[in-house]
């Protein structure tokens, strides 16, 4: 799933690492986030959100992830 | 000194004691075969290593935090679910092939050794049956 996570990590001049620790996962989730290989759990996205003073729905995309997975419904 | 990991403290010290029982015997009761007693040396070694390791961690506030964390992680979890479903599915379609192998085996040879690969792979596909329901019943009620 696409999100903005790494663009307002950095934005925020944090490290994998320093973010992981600060949302209670291991940095690699972290990459895994970032690299769009996995969608993170309802807290997750809530507790990163919080730390970047931003929604859930902004930072995992939702409007964007829900357009393309409509798409690949609608593709079967 | 406070015990922070008492999980981590235990398997440390079954790998230490593992490890320092092999190496006392690798020296005591060394085997004539040299590249044996090295390869046996190097595993010994290996597990006291994985031991004190262990030990070490479970002492530190910080490093048990870092493995709670490693423990709790969501991708971690996912991983070993998907892990073990993986294994489980592999298994099936060994066991299937056990079973196969063994009837026809037993059919064209009539050597016992087929029937009873024909029987402990049809035994184990039942149990793996009979335990994939009751799980799916308990998760179904709960989840």
């Amino acid at each position: 799933m696409k999100t903005k996570v790494k663009e307002l990590r950095l934005a925020a001049g944090m490290t994998q690492q320093q973010l992981a620790n600060l949302v209670r996962v291991s940095s690699r989730t972290i990459i895994s986030l970032e690299k769009e290989q996995y969608s993170p759990s309802l807290m997750l996205a809530y507790r990163l959100a919080q730390v970047f003073h931003t929604t859930v729905e902004d930072l995992c995309c939702l409007e964007e992830n829900k357009r393309l997975e409509d798409e690949k419904y609608e593709n079967l | 000194m406070k015990i922070y990991n008492k999980k981590g403290f235990f398997s440390g010290v079954l790998w230490t004691a593992a490890g320092a029982f092999c190496l006392y015997r690798d020296i005591v009761d060394s085997a004539d075969f040299l590249p044996q007693q090295i390869k046996s040396v190097v595993i010994s070694l290996l597990c006291l290593a994985i031991g004190l390791t262990s030990l070490i961690r479970a002492f530190s506030k910080s490093s048990t935090r870092e493995d709670r964390i490693e423990e709790m992680d969501e991708r971690n979890r996912l991983v070993r679910l998907k892990t073990n479903s993986l294994t489980l599915n592999i298994l099936g379609y060994l066991q299937l092939a056990g079973m196969i192998i063994g009837i026809l085996g037993f059919a064209f040879t009539e050597s016992e050794v087929y029937g009873f690969l024909f029987l402990f792979a049809g035994l184990s596909i039942t149990v793996t049956a009979v335990i994939s329901f009751i799980a799916t019943v308990w998760y179904e009620k709960h989840l």
